[in-house]
Formats: C-alpha cells, sequence, structure tokens
C-alpha cells in the first residue's frame, strides 16, 4: 500500500509540480523489500489455516500443496513474482508510474481470495474481486501518499511547494476517499447481510474500531484542508500540518492493520 | 440516480452471499432416517478447495466406512460408501473455501 499510494503521488507531482525535488526512492524500496520477504509468512500462515495445523506453517509438501493446488496459492505466486519484479524496479530506480503499476497490480491481486470475493452476490466472485481491489487501491493511496507528504515536509522543502504538493495531494485524496468509503459499505454489506447466521461480536467489534479510526482520519484530513494548508499557503508554519500528516497517517497504519485482523476473523457464524 | 440506488440494493441484497464455504444442506439430511444411501452428498455455499477440504464417515463404533476417497467438484462433496447396515452413521466434515477460511461441523443420519 504504501508504494503503490507513495508511487502515485510521485508520479503525480512530477507532472504537476516539476520544480519539486522529491525525495530518494529509499522508502518505497524499503516497502517493496518488506512486501517481498513477508510473503512466504503470508504462505505459511495461509497453509496453517487451511490445515487447521499449526505443524504445517514448516511442511514443505503442505507448502508446496497451497501453492500449487489452491486459488491462494497461484494468487500467491502471481504476487510474489510482481513483488520480485517491484524490488528490482524500486532498485534500478525505474520510473515511478511503471512502480504504481506493479504495486497495484500486487494490491489488486490479495483480492482475489478476500471475504468479499466469496461473498460476491449470486457467486459473481468479480464484483466483490472489484469493489474490494478498489478498496485496496484507494486506500493504498491514502496512507502511501501521506508517508510521501510527511517525507517532503521532513526534508525541509519550501513552503510554496510543499503547499502545492499538499493541494494536489487532497485534489486526487478527496476522490480516492469518496471511492474507499463507497466500496468500504459496499463491501462490509455484502459480506454481513448476505452471510448465512449471525453477525459475529469480533468482527463487527474489529468493524466498529476500524470505521471510527477512519472518521478521524477524515476529521484530520479536513483540518488540514480546511485550517492548515491556507495557513502554510499564506506562509505560515508547516509543523501543524505536519503534525496532523503524522498523526492521520499513524491512524491509517492502525486501520490498515485492524482490515488485516477482519481478514482473518469469521463475518458470521 | 432514482434507479440506481434500488437497483444496487437488489444486486447487494436480493441474493445469498456467504464469507464461508458453510455447509448447506446434505443428502442424506442431517437426523434423517433413510435406506443405506449410494453417496453422501454435502453440497456448501462456495467452490471448496479440494486439497484442504474433506469427510469421514464413521459408524456407531467409531469405524471410518467412508469407502471410496471423498470426490469434490465445486461446492459438491460426495462420499461413496458401500452397502450400509442398519444403524446411526456420523459425518464429519471440513471444508475451505477460496477465502482460505477452514470450517469444520458434523451430523448423523440413521439407516433402516
Amino acid at each position: 500500500m504504501l508504494v503503490f499510494g507513495g508511487a502515485m503521488l510521485r508520479a503525480i507531482l512530477r507532472t504537476r509540480l516539476p520544480a519539486l525535488a522529491l525525495p530518494p526512492g529509499r522508502l518505497l524500496t524499503a516497502a517493496a523489500l518488506v512486501a517481498l520477504l513477508s510473503a512466504p509468512l503470508t504462505l505459511a500462515f495461509t497453509t496453517a489455516q487451511m490445515a487447521g495445523d499449526s505443524a504445517t506453517m514448516f511442511d514443505a509438501h503442505m507448502l508446496t500443496l497451497t501453492m500449487t493446488q489452491t486459488l491462494f496459492g497461484q494468487v500467491f505466486l502471481a504476487r510474489l513474482a510482481l513483488l520480485l519484479l517491484l524490488v528490482i524496479g524500486a532498485l534500478l530506480k525505474w520510473r515511478d508510474n511503471q512502480l504504481a503499476l506493479l504495486s497495484g497490480a500486487a494490491l489488486v491481486l490479495i483480492s482475489v481470495t478476500s471475504h468479499a470475493a466469496g461473498a460476491s452476490p449470486a457467486n459473481f466472485a468479480a464484483i466483490g474481486i472489484t469493489s474490494d481491489g478498489l478498496h485496496l487501491l484507494t486506500g493504498g493511496f491514502w496512507i502511501g501518499g501521506l508517508a510521501l507528504l510527511a517525507a517532503l515536509f521532513v526534508s525541509k522543502t519550501e513552503k510554496k511547494l510543499l503547499a502545492g504538493a499538499t493541494t494536489i495531494f487532497a485534489e486526487w485524496g478527496m476522490i480516492a476517499v469518496a471511492i474507499l468509503v463507497l466500496t468500504g459499505m459496499l463491501n462490509a454489506a455484502s459480506i454481513l447481510l448476505g452471510g448465512e447466521g449471525h453477525d459475529t461480536t469480533a468482527y463487527l467489534a474489529v468493524l466498529g474500531a476500524k470505521l471510527a479510526l477512519v472518521v478521524g482520519m477524515v476529521a484530520l484530513a479536513l483540518v488540514n484542508h480546511f485550517r492548515l494548508l491556507p495557513q502554510l499557503a499564506a506562509g505560515g508554519s508547516a509543523d501543524g500540518l505536519l503534525r496532523n500528516i503524522r498523526r492521520e497517517l499513524g491512524l491509517g497504519l492502525v486501520v490498515v492493520a485492524l482490515a488485516a485482523l477482519l481478514g482473518l476473523l469469521a463475518p458470521t457464524m | 440516480m432514482n434507479k440506481t440506488l434500488p437497483a444496487l440494493l437488489l444486486v447487494l441484497l436480493a441474493t445469498p452471499a456467504f464469507a464461508h464455504a458453510h455447509l448447506q444442506k446434505s443428502m442424506p439430511a442431517a437426523n434423517a432416517k433413510v435406506k443405506s444411501p449410494q453417496h453422501v452428498v454435502l453440497h456448501f455455499s462456495e467452490a471448496l478447495e479440494p486439497a484442504f477440504s474433506g469427510a469421514l464417515l464413521l459408524d456407531a463404533d467409531g469405524r471410518n466406512v467412508s469407502g471410496a476417497p471423498v470426490v469434490i467438484d465445486g461446492p459438491l462433496m460426495t462420499l461413496t460408501p458401500g452397502k450400509l447396515a442398519p444403524g446411526v452413521y456420523h459425518v464429519s466434515w471440513h471444508s475451505v473455501g477460496h477465502d482460505t477460511h477452514r470450517l469444520d461441523g458434523d451430523f448423523s443420519f440413521t439407516v433402516k
């Protein structure tokens, strides 16, 4: 998510604000490396989950079975190839839009085996995959974009350029958040309303916490846009905006962790 | 817009959908009293991952009488036991859907 959002915003800023000196892409490279290196852990945990036995996490036969005989395994191998290419691209300093394309594809593939795909109306998985894929991409743009903005603020960029970059991020961010909220509602509705049995308390509690944090992020974004950004554009201090961007990013990372937890919990019993 | 919202809600809510592979029905049904069935068929709410899904048919003494290997095709799981003697039989199943979540369950039926 960090790579996709960061690379997307970098590509946009390069075109819209050529005078802006972007920070080196070390954060992108590090995030891509973490994604690649943590992929085998995902395979191990998922195999244990499917087998109902934690010992299978280190069982070569079972791991091979997952990779070769399940939809998750096929998606995992495709993501692994994309992440490997992404790391190579980041190290070789490929163009930002190429990195955005690779990381976006790796992100969307997660939705193929998501709850939303499984809960698609009439078992037509493309509906859930599209909705969840858009949810991941827009969420990635928000989080990754915030991380890049924070890096720009720390790098002591000229205030006028900082205000310009923040304004451009806000323009795209508003569209991204609108799609994020809409697809989030669609996903939650299809999973909870379409499911058999009663909703589980744990799932609803985590979903509620995630929603509350997203509301907090939107509130911070509104304060940034309507109060702190005009102050910065008028030559005021950038400190308040940087503080809020960090808070928004912190909340965003917790939201991502809660979203990952939702993927592990059973929505209905 | 007037038509979009109802259409969206219809698509979203009109058809049943499930986040995991739940057992929807079986033949013989749970607690049914039947003649010796040729097959025991379990129908799940979504396509299964055959490598991680399965079922066992046990008699009243806990002996495995599943017969031929379980056949899994999409959301269907089929056991083909031999001729079953009168008595209570227990089906113990586990399902994994494409979302990789595992569900376990069991039910019994009686052969007359």
